[in-house]
Order: C-alpha cells, then structure tokens, then sequence
C-alpha cells in the first residue's frame, strides 16, 4: 500500500494505445498482488474475508473467479474500483490497474475510473438502474458523467451503439422506456450497454446471467465473449456456475475461503483438476450426459483433503 | 382396487386466465398462463416441470396444492378430484398429502417464529400427534434426519444459512406425512455443493417415506439427476413429455433441444459459444 508511483502512471497509460498482444504478457491490464480485505466486526475486532490473493488479466483476456457464497470472490471484486465502505473496510496489497495502484487514487480519480476504464455489471440487474428514470437518461448521465463536452447528438450516438454491442434489437426504442417493462434479460443487456457506454478496458461482471433463463444466458455469454473477441476488451467473470465458466473463459482462478486456492487455463482446469475442492465442485453439478451417479459427491465428503491443502497453503504463504 | 394404475396426481386439461384491466373498464386483457395441460405422476416417481420463466410452471403448482382455482379443467389426488373443494375439504383431505416447498428458503419462514415453532404449527393444523411432547418428538426426529438436530428447535431463521434453511423447509414439509411433495425451484437459490447435498437427501427421502416429487426447475441438469419423467411447458403449453431418458436422448421438438444446447458444459473443448 505504501509504494507511491503517481510519477510513472502517466507514462505507464500511454501503452494502452499499443495493440495489446504482444504487452499483455510484458505488462497485465490488471494485477493484484497479496490483496487482503478485512471488515470492521466491532470496535477493534476485524474479520479477514480475502487473505491475500494474487492474479493478473491480461489485455484482452478473460478470467474467471469460481467458488461457493462467502469465499470472497465478490468481495474481492469490488476491492478493484474500492466500492467498500473505507470507514468499516481494511485493505492490503496492491491492486494496479494499466500500472497504477488503486489505493494511491484520489477520490476523483475514482470517480473516473469506475464506469471510465472500468465497467461493472451487478448479478441484479432492477436494482442496478434507476425505476423512476427511463434507460435513455440513465445511459445519457454515464456518458455526461465521463465525456464532459460532447454534444448532444454524439452522446445519443454513444448511447445507440453501446446497446446495440449489448445486443439490443431495437436501442432507439429502449431509450425511451423504463426498467420495469423490460424482461430480466433485456436488462442485464441495459446494464451491460452502460457498462460498455465510455469504452472500459475492463470489465467486471459479477454473476451476470444468474437470475436469467438458461436460453438467455446463453445469448448474453455469446455478447460477453464478443465484446473480447471484437473490441479486444478484458474481462473478469464472476461466476459460481462451473459451465458458464468452461465456456466463457481463457483462464479459471478457484476461490476457497478467501484464498485462490488453484489458478489454471480453462482447458486444463477442467481436464485435470489440481486441488481437491476443484475435484469436488466438478463433482457436485450433475453431468448432462455420461453414465448418471447414484448420487453426488459434495465438498462435505472431501472436506478433510480440502482442509490439509487449505492449511498447508496458508502455512506456505504465513 | 379396481384399475390395477392409479396415479397418485392427475391433472386433466388445466387451463389458466389471468384478466388484466387497464383503467377503462371495457379494455380487458387475458392471459393464458396455462393452456390444456395433462399430465400424471405416478406413486414414488419424481416428475419434473421444466420451462423457462412466465411458462407456467409456478402456476401448476399454485393449482395442484390449491392455492388457486383452474379456469378449467380438474386435479385429482390418489382419485380424489379436490378442484371444487371447499377450505375445510382442502384442509382435511389434501394439505396434509400435498406439501411444497418454494424457492427461497429465507422468505418461505416466519423470521419471528422458531424452527421449533413452524413445525410445531403445521402439525398442529394437520392433527399429527396427539401431545406437544409427541409433536416435538416428532419434528426433532425429522430434524435429525434432514442433517440438522435438536439444537436447531429453538433457533430462528436468520441465524441459518440457505442450505440449512432449504433443509428445514423440508423438514416443515415432511412431519405432517404428505404423500406428495412439490419442490418449487427448491434447489435453485443453492451453491452447487449445498446443492448436491440437498439432492442427495431428497433422494434418500423419496426411498425412506415413499414419496412422489412434483419438481419444477429450470436448470436441466438437475432433471436428469432426480426426475423418472419430464414434462417441458412453454408459454402455458405442455409441449413435450416423456421419460427422462427419452426426452434428454430424442428430444422431439425444437424447443427442448435448444433448452438443452443452452447449458453451458463444464468443458471447455466443447465451444458452445462459437457462431
């Protein structure tokens, strides 16, 4: 948390311009370094929920955070644009974004950053926009809010565009409605649309198709993986659905009580699991085709495997 | 009996309106949530609703525990057609032998209540036992077997996590003995892990009660691991019905074979995205 670099930040932005393949292995859009995050549990009690992890995204790449409710992978996750309450909040480590420390920014730069070059899209989508404003003022406000002095067409423009990527049939027509007669499908593609509206280098999305129907979550995986294959843009999948993952992403990190606890390409990932609560969360979902088990195998079952190998990581990194 | 097949649940041409008025009174809007639908479970089978949201299910299921009246069309427990049933009928012949047990386990408790209270409560309505020391008996046993115990009585529902609480919405469900349980996305709200906890012990439930499952879910994956039968609904039609393994192997229509192909598979070798 200590180290300053306000000085080469600037310096370190001006590669963005760069095409990103060759720099993505020089230099991680993302990294997070021995990020730990503690909240504020009494007067001088403090809980430790994200016990230092480590994991960089490269430009253009996906990275997927699995793992059950409670290990931290939201959490850490909102840690990036700082979107925790500072005064109940300790964080430590270092999260650099295009080679800036985000605990070095001022709140202003903040205020930038998130919905700038940063993109965040909720699980829920209703309680993300506004119900009293149409979707077309919500849109046009983001842009205002980042691209002071465009005019109004251009910002019309950016708004149409942006839904259009989302995968928006008919964006002039959305513009002019309001969030409760949408279905929870059209949306998340709203949000995603915000989201996309200043052109983030990164984007976050935290259990995006969760709460939708299996058809439009498909579709809506198809518009994530777009927006990387064509506008090259780095994403950070949130996701406790090992499928959704195996589809969507380059590289998998699996969360377990606040530590990464294994960090793999997808292909290899899913071919052959290292640690035994991977093993045992493949297990779990029941499998579309080949022989049907009797019953599941849970993490309970291997809990005391999962527990060595926790404990034996937390004493490597103590 | 006579008919060597009874089914235990048989619903024949359900129909569903719902009337929507705007604010002058002559512009009246139906809508069909449910459109001829029949179907039958049979005595220990699990038959399994699947369909998208707004396609019905949720509504099939009000019906069947009567929680609301078809436009048409009848419901008939173990021969025993309860559609016309009075409150006091419904009460005494088929709230105890149907049970349900909704999606989110938070919202399906009373939070002022103690476990030991709701279950106390649902058998006091269903006569089950015949003292409060039987009853708690009772309702500490089946506590015991959905894997929590008797230190859980007197404990309230925030002090649970999802997984325990879907546990003692079973719980709730089973001590008053219902023949049929109908598992409204039950498992839905579940980490995957809790999960497949939960659809271990309904499956070894179903064995040890002697149990039917009417279970409405939209997640396939699931269908294949508990359901005999499968029925899919789309847009209050029941579109197509079969065995489990019929239904997964040949779907015959394009809707379930798209509902299938939109799973995402945990493998990435298989590019479900592409194109």
């Amino acid at each position: 948390m200590s180290q300053v670099n306000d000085l080469s930040a600037p310096l370190d932005t001006q590669d963005d311009t760069q095409d990103g393949t060759q720099d993505a292995q020089a230099q991680p859009l993302l990294s997070v370094d021995g990020l730990t995050v503690s909240f504020k549990a009494g007067r001088k009690d403090w809980i430790t929920v994200v016990k230092g992890i480590d994991y960089t995204v490269g430009r253009g790449e996906v990275l997927g955070i699995v793992g059950e409710s409670g290990c931290g992978k939201s959490v850490s996750s909102f840690s990036i644009l700082r979107l925790h309450n500072e005064r109940t909040t300790k964080y430590g480590g270092s999260i650099r974004f295009a080679g800036r420390n985000v605990f070095d920014m001022s709140n202003r730069e903040l205020l930038d950053l998130r919905g700038g070059d940063i993109g965040f899209i909720f699980q829920n989508p209703m309680s993300s926009l506004n119900p009293l404003m149409t979707v077309g003022s919500q849109l046009r406000e983001t842009v205002r809010a980042h691209r002071r002095g465009l005019g109004k067409d251009e910002i019309e423009q950016r708004c149409l565009s942006a839904l259009r990527k989302a995968g928006a049939d008919t964006p002039e027509e959305w513009m002019g409605k309001y969030p409760y007669q949408f279905s929870g499908g059209q949306l998340q593609r709203v949000v995603i649309g915000m989201a996309l509206i200043n052109e983030p280098k990164l984007l976050i999305a935290d259990e995006p198709t969760t709460a939708l129907d299996v058809t439009i979550q498909m579709q809506l995986l198809k518009v994530l993986r777009h927006l990387r294959d064509e506008l090259g843009m780095s994403i950070i999948l949130i996701s406790h659905d090992m499928g959704v993952v195996a589809q969507t992403c380059d590289r998998v990190a699996v969360m377990y009580r606040g530590r990464i606890v294994e960090t793999a390409s997808a292909a290899r990932l899913f071919s052959d699991p290292q640690h035994p609560y991977t093993k045992a969360l493949l297990s779990a979902t029941p499998p579309l085709d080949g022989p049907e088990p009797k019953r599941l195998k849970t993490v309970a079952d291997s809990m005391a495997e999962i527990e060595a190998a926790y404990r034996e990581q937390e004493h490597k990194e103590a | 009996m006579a008919t060597q097949h009874r089914p235990i649940l048989q619903v024949n041409n359900l129909c569903k309106d719902y009337v929507t008025r705007g604010f002058s009174h002559n512009a009246a809007n139906i809508f069909h949530a449910l459109k001829n639908v029949s179907f039958e479970v049979d005595h220990r089978q699990t038959y399994a609703l699947v369909g998208e949201s707004g396609s019905g299910k949720s509504t099939t299921a009000k019906i069947i525990s009567a929680l609301e009246k078809p436009t048409s069309g009848t419901v008939v427990f173990d021969g025993d057609n309860y559609t016309d049933d009075s409150p006091r009928q419904l009460r005494r012949d088929i709230r105890g032998n149907i049970q349900m047990v909704f999606q989110d386990p938070f919202s399906s408790l009373n939070p002022r209540k103690s476990i030991a209270g709701a279950l106390l409560e649902a058998m006091e309505i269903q006569n089950v036992g015949n003292t409060k020391r039987e009853r708690l008996d009772a309702a500490e046993s089946m506590l015991e077997r959905v894997g929590l115990g008797s230190w859980a009585l007197n404990r309230y529902p925030y002090q649970f996590s999802g997984g325990q609480l879907q546990r003692i919405n079973i719980a709730r469900a089973l001590v008053v003995e219902p023949k049929l349980l109908i598992l409204d996305e039950s498992v839905s709200a579940l980490d995957v892990s809790v999960q497949a906890q939960v659809l271990n012990l309904l499956q070894d439930l179903k064995e040890e009660f002697a149990l039917s499952y009417l279970f409405i879910t939209h997640d396939l994956s699931v269908v294949r691991f508990i359901a005999d039968r499968v029925g899919v609904l789309r847009k209050g039609t029941l579109v197509e019905e079969g065995t489990v393994g019929e239904v997964f192997a040949n779907p015959r229509t394009d809707y379930t074979r798209n509902l299938l192909d939109s799973i995402p598979l945990p493998d990435p070798s298989r590019h479900q995205l592409a194109g």
